[in-house]
């Protein structure tokens, strides 16, 4: 049950993503984005990993769809006319399905069949690992989210001198 | 039958998805059967519930826990004793009938799905408000029917003057709401945990009578009630709310969301006996505010604004009982007051809706023709209002309170025998200009038959519900006070021979408001004017005394912040680093000897300017070219990584 | 239980369709809709191989990248937003003004 679940899952999250490549809508688009997202955070959950699960819910589902619904709406978009695909497309999609299956490949060779058990690892130890050994990275982090809001405010400004 | 309590909010909840999710699909006129079928359903499971017992044995469930933090554990869970029980019936069958009279009286409508979806998502809300067993699922109504009211008042919302009413509304709530939620957090500092029985419990055991704490805690809960029953001082929003439609003024503005705030308090009566002087205050606030809103009521001209300030009038009457300590009279005063106030609403809305949306009084009567049947159901409403004697449930309820006051202070006692005067004159004087105005008496409109049906139960309601508790002293049933004694406490009566005085004052002051009604209309269509009309039509001045007093200084200070801000610390923060940087490079550039580096740097500009004619070939600018380059790169490192 | 393969499997095909949007489209959004894609593909690799291996450390990594995702989106916006208030921009071909003078006839760009 448990396996068809996250196969079902990351099946549906794969499906929305490949959506983006043929939508022409853009709130289609991101609406397909959005069931891509919460697919992954429900994977996420079922890797036992509740709270990144919660936070891809909050941060992508939530906050960040917002904003670009919100650009949407702001820009006004209307649907492309004609495909689409710009003309050329095969050579990018190619080159995609090579790298995909590379990297399949690379998989398949490694020693990495597991048969660990459902794990779940909860905030408790995320958080004390967040704030014990990478508490600098936090810093920093804390840093770049302040710059991105200065030049938030910087580019949104009105009036430029 | 407790495993089916879930269905009482669940059956709205559902309706409301299913209008929302699939409105699109469903034809406009089964919309409005679709979102009476969920009304119906919760009024049916509390048909149930009562013919189960519950009206004894108090039933239970808990769906299941909210959130899990730390061994605080809220749960979405439903209580239905015998407050509760009163109120799900009021507000479930109040609801239904409104539901059934939208069905034609918003038939021309082209956003009926919006209506509907709001109309049943507040009757979840007020059902989940009433039975919540914590006082988070508490909030989460109280903030669900507030969210509605919002958007029913702004139902129209393409006129500016009725969406910023719906704002209005909301805004004022809001302090209230604010107060109330900062009530709930000291609760929870308190005691950490707020489901409703521990709560009592927890707070039996340790606070003391009359300790800062207790005062605190339930003047804040008093905050909210004020606010969402729109008593001094934030009753100016009520008025304004009857800018949506007459249906939703009914449902939420004068039968059910109004009368929250009276539940709310009524439900954590344990709380404020550990503070008698909030008591007291609760008590003044009922007295001034049952003053107040009938005086406002006896200037106003527009018909749905009259029952308005009546409903903020009648409210005090319930705040005054629950000061008084008389728990269930409110509750009964908000029962009987619910059945006749919405049925005053909905015959002015039928009227004003014959009458192609006319909300003057003196232009009603003019105009004439007014449907036959809202005429009588109006005069039933407004006798019931006005207590008439014997005949009416309004005047049992309110004759009770009146006894009860009397025993809590003789000058409570006056303030709301003053108002019960006043009240007969206001609703007799709008009955007098509107239905025996100079038009034509009789009517060629009928009423549809789903309008006919709602109107016919209230007005039977509005007469014959006061038979359940008969007046202290009076042979007959006493069902009403017997019944709840166990749960809300019995008030304290004055003295027999007192009580005997004080009904036939009762009975008499009605009689004499309508006395001055005449009197009254009489005059007013001579062209006299009461002393202090605009006084009195404006709401005793609150709109221009709060627009000046706090909406404009805010608005200064957020204007003055939004510049001060802006302009010193990110403008001049940003300009005072750009600064920086310049006096840095200027310092560079002094300091670094270009001389010597200048041939150097010629030769690698000319080297770099032929590289660039090589290369520019490869910079068309196009984003998506660099990106499959970047990405070939990493196809070829992985590649000859495996290979 | 699911083995770190599968997990890998598919963090990568979600890698590898966001590289192809980013590649194959042309609208700015769908672009940045692309990129978070190919996000979310890495963190599902972060995800799963803590998982794997047992402890919070790839979790933290995720967190991590959600912050700089939210950085990079945050600004990445703005920018798609003053392109079209400037330029009235919503391709990508609008944005050309990097490629060097001599080959502006190169490309049919929307804005010639």
């Amino acid at each position: 049950m448990y396996d068809i679940i996250f196969y079902l899952t990351a099946a549906i999250a794969v499906i929305a993503a490949a959506a983006l490549l043929v939508l022409r809508h853009p709130v289609h688009a991101a609406l397909y984005l959005i069931v891509s997202l919460l697919a992954l955070a429900l994977l996420f959950f079922l890797l036992g990993a509740p709270l990144v699960a919660a936070l891809q819910v909050m941060l992508y589902a939530g906050a960040i769809m917002v904003l670009f619904l919100f650009l949407m709406m702001v820009m006004n978009l209307r649907p492309e006319r004609g495909r689409p695909l710009p003309a050329g497309w095969q050579g990018p999609a190619l080159l995609a399905l090579l790298l995909w299956l590379e990297i399949f490949v690379l998989l398949s060779r490694s020693p990495l069949e597991s048969a660990g058990s459902a794990m779940v690892i909860g905030p408790k130890a995320v958080g004390a690992a967040l704030f014990g050994p990478y508490l600098v990275v936090v810093e920093a982090a804390a840093v770049l989210l302040l710059a991105a809001l200065v030049a938030a405010l910087y580019l949104s400004r009105r009036g430029r001198p | 039958m407790s495993q089916w309590l879930w269905l009482i909010p669940g059956a709205p909840l559902l309706g409301a998805l299913i209008i929302a999710l699939l409105g699109g699909w469903i034809r406009r006129e089964l919309l409005a059967i679709l979102a009476s079928c969920a009304a119906a359903g919760a009024f049916l499971t509390v048909l149930m519930a009562w013919l189960n017992g519950a009206a004894y044995q108090p039933l239970q469930q808990t769906l299941y826990t909210w959130v899990a933090v730390g061994d605080w554990r809220p749960t979405i869970g439903f209580t239905l004793d015998r407050l509760a029980l009163v109120m799900v019936s009021v507000v479930s069958g109040v609801g239904l009938l409104v539901h059934l009279y939208s069905v034609d009286f918003m038939a021309e409508e082209t956003d009926q799905r919006r209506y509907y979806f709001f109309l049943n998502l507040f009757l979840a809300g007020m059902l989940i408000l009433v039975l919540a067993d914590n006082l988070v699922l508490l909030y989460l109504g109280w903030e669900l029917v507030g969210l509605c009211s919002f958007a029913l008042i702004g139902f129209w919302y393409r006129d500016p003057v009725r969406a910023a009413a719906g704002r209005k509304a909301f805004t004022v709530t809001r302090v209230g709401d604010t107060a109330l939620a900062i009530g709930i957090f000291l609760l929870f500092s308190q005691f950490h945990e707020l489901s409703l029985s521990v709560l009592f419990t927890a707070a039996t055991a340790q606070w003391e009578h009359g300790s800062t704490l207790a005062t605190l805690t339930a003047l804040l809960i008093l905050g909210g009630a004020v606010g969402k029953s729109a008593q001094l001082p934030l009753q100016v929003w009520l008025p304004d709310a009857m800018a949506g439609p007459s249906p939703v003024s009914a449902l939420i503005h004068a039968a059910t969301m109004v009368t929250a705030g009276v539940y709310l308090i009524a439900r954590t009566h344990p709380l404020f006996e550990f503070a008698p002087q909030v008591q007291w205050l609760v008590a003044a606030i009922g007295a001034l505010t049952i003053v107040y809103g009938a005086s406002a009521a006896l200037a106003q001209s527009d018909f749905k604004r009259v029952l308005a300030y009546s409903t903020i009038s009648q409210i005090g009457y319930m705040f005054l009982a629950l000061g008084c300590g008389a728990y269930a009279l409110a509750l009964f005063h908000l029962t009987t007051h619910a059945f006749f106030k919405a049925l005053l609403f909905l015959s002015a809305g039928a009227v004003i809706r014959a009458s192609g949306d006319e909300h003057d009084i003196h232009r009603l009567g003019k105009l004439g023709g007014h449907p036959t049947l809202a005429r009588w159901t109006f005069l039933i409403g407004a006798a019931s209002l006005a207590a008439l004697p014997v005949v009416t449930a309004g005047f049992y309820s309110k004759d009770a309170i009146l006894t009860a006051a009397w025993a809590a202070g003789p000058v409570l006692w006056a303030f709301a025998a003053f108002g019960a005067l006043l009240t007969g004159g206001y609703i007799f004087r709008t009955y007098l200009l509107v239905f025996h105005g100079t038009g034509p008496r009789t009517s060629a409109a009928s009423l549809p038959r789903s309008m006919v049906f709602p109107l016919l139960i209230l007005a039977v309601l509005s007469l014959v519900v006061g038979f359940i508790e008969l007046p202290e002293g009076w042979p007959g049933p006493h069902l009403w006070s017997a019944w709840l004694k166990d749960e809300l406490g019995l008030a304290a009566m004055p003295p027999a021979a007192v009580v005997h005085g004080l009904q036939i004052i009762g009975s008499l002051l009605p009689l004499a408001g309508i006395a001055l009604a005449f009197v009254l209309v009489r005059r007013e269509r001579a062209g006299y004017l009461l002393p202090l009309t605009t006084f009195l039509r404006s709401g005793w001045g609150f709109d221009a005394l709060y627009r000046v007093a706090l909406v404009r200084p805010y608005q200064v200070l957020a204007r003055g912040l939004g510049r001060v801000v802006e302009a010193l610390i990110i403008e001049g923060g940003l300009a005072g680093l750009a600064c920086g940087f310049w006096a840095l490079a200027q310092g560079c550039r002094r300091w670094v000897d270009l001389g010597i580096l200048e041939r150097g740097i010629t030769g690698l500009v000319a080297g770099l300017r032929f590289g660039h004619m090589r290369l520019s070939v490869t910079q068309n600018g196009l984003l998506s070219r660099y990106a499959l380059v970047v990405s070939t790169g990493s196809l070829v490192l992985l590649g000859y990584w495996l290979w | 239980m699911i083995p770190l393969t599968h997990s890998l499997v598919i963090a990568a095909l979600l890698f590898t369709l966001g590289l192809a949007v980013v590649l194959l489209r042309r609208e700015l959004l769908f672009v940045l809709m692309g990129l978070e894609v190919m996000f979310n593909g890495v963190a599902l690799t972060a995800v799963a191989a803590g998982q794997h291996w047992g402890n919070a450390d790839g979790q933290v990594l995720t967190i991590l990248l959600m912050a700089v995702t939210a950085a990079e989106l945050v600004v990445a916006l703005i920018l798609v937003w003053l392109a079209f208030q400037h330029f009235r921009a919503v391709r990508v071909e609008d944005l050309a003004r990097l490629r060097d003078a001599q080959f502006r006839d190169d490309v049919g760009g929307g804005a010639s």
